[in-house]
């Protein structure tokens, strides 16, 4: 145990003080988590394939990821509770996890919100939030304190099954919260909730990590969710992290034709590069988003509401480029809706927009695409 | 530093190289639970190292002219046929009578699921007695087969309950909704589905038919026990006595192998809130008369006949001159060496189902099926190999009361390694990763975590351990000390000779206080899954 810990304190130490010395005016801050060329494969199956990610410290970052994708894997891998097979992690510049050593779970300052909740059901509130301190009154204040911050005060004599669900995850975040670890990492957590409720505990869970300036890994495979409460947003596709950036970035200009298809809706056409900027495809000639792109085939990504829907009449005014379809169908969402028109070359494509202007099934439209928009070479 | 350790003593005392097992923090037992799940390990097994050391004493020619007789195959083909009629019959009883309690609407299935745990309270030879003394014709395969059924499907019975009330309902809701007959669902669904649970019930009662001395005793019918038990007596042959206890250990051994594949790999804990509700409660429609027939009748079997021929015992012949204080004294002492033997099994059994719950490994698993195999071992065997050690090892504790304690531990610690296992195997693993997440270290998750959940659970072991002790009559026969007599002794020695007056008030007093921790035990079995699904429900709110 001695030989590994020297070993981890030199492994972790020894490149920031390379750092120090060189430009001590701007080294960056340590970010609380770096995962870094993190492979795990449960008998054959590859799990985590090269998994890096950088999480910078009092940041909400999402893990976002198809179901059975490794997402639970790499935060069990962080919390301590499994070991990469190969790669490192190292939580707040101190590697807990590498190839030749492993620091234990209980001295790894983690907390861990799992998905159920996951309270003791032998304690009781205050037994729960109050478990991983010490005995004595500053624990009481501290358990007073952090069931403050998730909005339960007074709760401490409440047992867990007097909770409804949404109060046992915030008991479950002030527990994980009370020992003031280096990150909180939540699993699935709003997904066992029904619709309604999910809303209003994430809000308060996400107002409470705020507040109480966590650094937090927030793992979910609902893009709405990743997308809307995160400061970074990292898409775990087969293995590998594929982008990780805040979510404007992410959905504005994804990496891979992969992460645009995965986060967001896109309808994606077969079109041709002329390396100048701009691209034709079966919606006309488009401006594109990248800057540099190279002539040749590519794949354009279009999002539905990038694409206007224009009166027959009104597509003459329009300098940019309009094709003509007829409406297919149409989906009505109260504050927008979403229509599906077939071009006359027969692509269908979908179009969202304001719901006061949804055009009926059989209209004869006009297409447009509205801004400049991301086009990926074809593999 | 003392996590190294411990892990690098417990792989080199199992003599396995500490790969897997060192790396991943999980799987590093704490120095303690190691080191007496080992201690644990050595007092199961020793019994055998002395028996096949005492049958070998003479060359292996001399055991194999012993054992290669005709004889050996009628007492082996008589053992083996009693303990599959016994063990199918309690599957049978066992299986069905929970299932009437937990799942049908029999009425009055509150008072009866107690009631069928009740027969646990009966020591094997008084419920034998008590048939032979109202019918001689009894004694034989039929009569052993009846009293050792009536003695044992509760091991069945209980675990048999807990499974089912563990059930996830909606299953069988999916399964009608495709189509289901009740009879699939019941026969390729739900008895599939607590199967682990049937089968270490069923391990038990097998291996307890095989290790009874009272009722074969008492039935006169010759299987190993009472033939060991005879050879040891005429002229204590510990030899001859220890060559005859071989095949019963092999045959114990393959049991406890069958057992092991049967199990398979399946884990049973489960993650989150996936059983949320009881399971409808099927309609009993006309058959409830005759489920109600057939409850009485087991009832009767086991509880209501034995209690009536005690209570005929003590007062039919007279009962002016009982000796209450000898009673009394005798009950004290059957009381207070039943304790130490609880506590004293529970202290080893908790590792060991540790061990086997939570770090599964070569070593663990050996450890723990050590346990099963001392179990088969009859009581009359690890007495003779108790008396052995006394004289050769222990001679100060020598026909002393921590010997025969030891005894008993030696005896019922599978009873509580089954309990502290498949109660800390339901305790869910992430309550453990999140108490580790907080900072807690294996030894605090285990004291503060794993064991609070695991109490009810534990404390049912060790009212088993308990129960049981008070009931054991042939350890007890042997090393007892000279003047300390049990109820259990005192019984004995008064229905040998047939003088079933004088035994009468020890029975009674057997029976009273075996039926109250019995009773302890099967209402709080029901008490624990009630408040279990109570809190589920709640989950889903």
């Amino acid at each position: 145990m001695a030989d590994t810990m020297v070993d981890t304190m030199a492994n972790a130490t020894a490149p920031n003080a390379d750092h120090l010395t060189a430009e001590p005016a701007t080294a960056p801050p340590v970010p609380a988590l770096e995962v870094r060329g993190v492979r795990k494969a449960f008998g054959r199956t590859v799990v985590l394939d090269g998994v890096d990610l950088i999480v910078p410290a009092g940041s909400i970052t999402a893990v976002l990821g198809p179901s059975g994708g490794g997402k639970t894997t790499l935060l069990r891998i962080v919390a301590g509770f499994d070991e990469p097979d190969a790669g490192e992690v190292v939580l707040d510049g101190k590697v807990v996890a590498g190839p030749h050593s492993s620091l234990a779970a209980e001295l790894r300052r983690v907390g861990v919100v799992p998905q159920e909740g996951a309270l003791f059901p032998h304690l009781d509130v205050a037994g729960n939030v109050g478990f991983g301190l010490p005995k004595g009154l500053a624990s009481r204040e501290r358990i007073e304190e952090v069931l403050d911050l998730v909005g339960l005060p007074g709760s401490q004599r409440s047992r867990p099954h007097q909770l409804s669900g949404g109060q046992q995850h915030r008991i479950a975040l002030a527990r994980a919260l009370a020992p003031r670890p280096t990150i909180v990492v939540l699993d699935e957590p709003f997904s066992s909730l029904d619709a309604g409720l999910r809303a209003q505990v994430r809000d308060e869970v996400i107002l409470a990590l705020q507040a109480a300036r966590t650094t937090a890994i927030v793992v979910t495979h609902d893009q709405q969710e990743a997308l809307s409460v995160a400061d970074q947003v990292a898409v775990l596709l087969d293995g590998q992290i594929a982008q990780s950036a805040d979510p404007q970035t992410l959905y504005d200009a994804p990496a891979s034709l992969d992460v645009a298809t995965f986060v967001g809706e896109a309808v994606v056409l077969g079109g041709d590069a002329d390396g100048e900027g701009r691209v034709s495809c079966a919606l006309g000639t488009l401006a594109v988003r990248q800057a540099a792109v190279t002539a040749g085939v590519v794949d354009v990504v279009v999002r539905p509401e990038q694409v206007d829907v224009l009166a027959p009449a009104g597509a003459s005014a329009m300098l940019r480029d309009t094709v003509r379809g007829t409406v297919v169908s149409r989906s009505f969402f109260g504050h927008d809706g979403v229509v599906r028109v077939v071009l006359d070359g027969g692509l269908i494509v979908t179009a969202r927009l304001h719901a006061s202007h949804l055009p009926a099934p059989g209209d004869a439209v006009e297409l447009t695409v509205n801004s400049p928009v991301s086009v990926f070479p074809r593999r | 530093m003392s996590e190294v350790a411990a892990d690098v003593s417990f792989a080199a005392a199992a003599a396995m190289p500490p790969t897997r097992a060192a790396r991943s923090p999980r799987r590093r037992p704490p120095l303690l639970i190691a080191l007496v799940g080992l201690a644990a390990g050595v007092v199961a097994i020793g019994p055998v190292w002395y028996l096949v050391d005492r049958a070998l004493e003479r060359g292996w020619s001399a055991t194999r002219d012993e054992l290669w007789q005709r004889r050996t195959l009628d007492l082996a083909v008589r053992s083996l046929g009693l303990a599959a009629a016994v063990t199918a019959a309690s599957v049978v009883i066992g299986v069905g009578a929970a299932w009437l309690v937990v799942r049908s609407d029999l009425r009055g299935r509150s008072v009866l699921r107690i009631l069928f745990a009740l027969p646990l309270a009966i020591p094997s030879y008084l419920s034998a007695f008590a048939w032979v003394s109202w019918k001689r014709e009894l004694a034989g395969f039929w009569g052993a087969a009846l009293v050792l059924t009536m003695v044992s499907y509760p091991f069945v019975y209980l675990p048999s309950v807990a499974a089912l009330r563990h059930l996830d309902p909606a299953q069988e809701e999916v399964a009608r909704s495709l189509g289901g007959t009740r009879a699939e669902i019941a026969f390729g669904l739900t008895f599939r589905q607590i199967r682990t649970s049937v089968t270490a019930g069923a391990l038990l009662v097998a291996l307890y038919v095989l290790s009874d001395f009272g009722a074969v005793a008492a039935m006169r019918y010759e299987v190993f026990t009472w033939v060991i038990y005879g050879a040891y007596r005429a002229g204590f042959n510990p030899t001859r006595a220890a060559v005859l206890a071989l095949p019963l250990i092999a045959i114990a051994l393959g049991i406890v192998l069958a057992e092991s594949r049967a199990r398979g790999r399946a884990v049973s804990s489960r993650i989150g809130s996936g059983s949320a509700r009881c399971g409808a409660q099927v309609r009993l429609g006309k058959a409830a008369p005759v489920a109600w027939l057939l409850s009485l009748g087991v009832l009767f079997a086991g509880i209501a006949f034995p209690v009536a021929r005690v209570v005929h015992w003590s007062t039919s012949f007279g009962t002016s001159d009982v000796d209450v204080a000898d009673v009394t004294r005798t009950l004290a002492t059957t009381l207070s060496l039943a304790l130490f033997a609880a506590l004293g099994a529970i202290a080893l059994a908790l590792p060991v189902g540790i061990l086997a719950a939570r770090y599964r490994s070569a070593a663990s698993t050996a450890i723990e099926r050590s346990t099963y195999v001392a179990h088969a071992l009859p009581g009359i065997v690890v007495a003779i190999s108790l008396v052995y050690l006394g004289v050769r090892l222990l001679r100060p504790i020598y026909l002393e009361t921590p010997l025969l304690v030891l005894g008993y531990i030696v005896l019922f610690l599978p009873l509580a390694v089954g309990a502290v296992r498949s109660s800390i195997e339901q305790s869910p693993v992430r309550l453990e990763e999140v108490a580790r997440s907080l900072g807690a270290n294996s030894r605090r998750v285990l004291i503060r975590v794993t064991a609070p959940l695991a109490m009810p659970g534990i404390a049912a072991g060790a009212a088993l351990v308990f129960l049981s002790t008070m009931k054991e009559l042939p350890v007890t026969l042997v090393l007892h000390p000279t003047g300390t007599d049990t109820l259990a002794t005192r019984l004995w020695s008064h229905t040998t000779v047939s003088d079933y007056a004088s035994a009468g008030p020890y029975a009674f007093a057997l029976i009273v206080f075996g039926a109250i921790p019995t009773a302890l035990l099967s209402a709080s079995l029901f008490a624990r899954s009630d408040r279990h699904s109570a809190t589920r429900r709640t989950d889903r709110g």
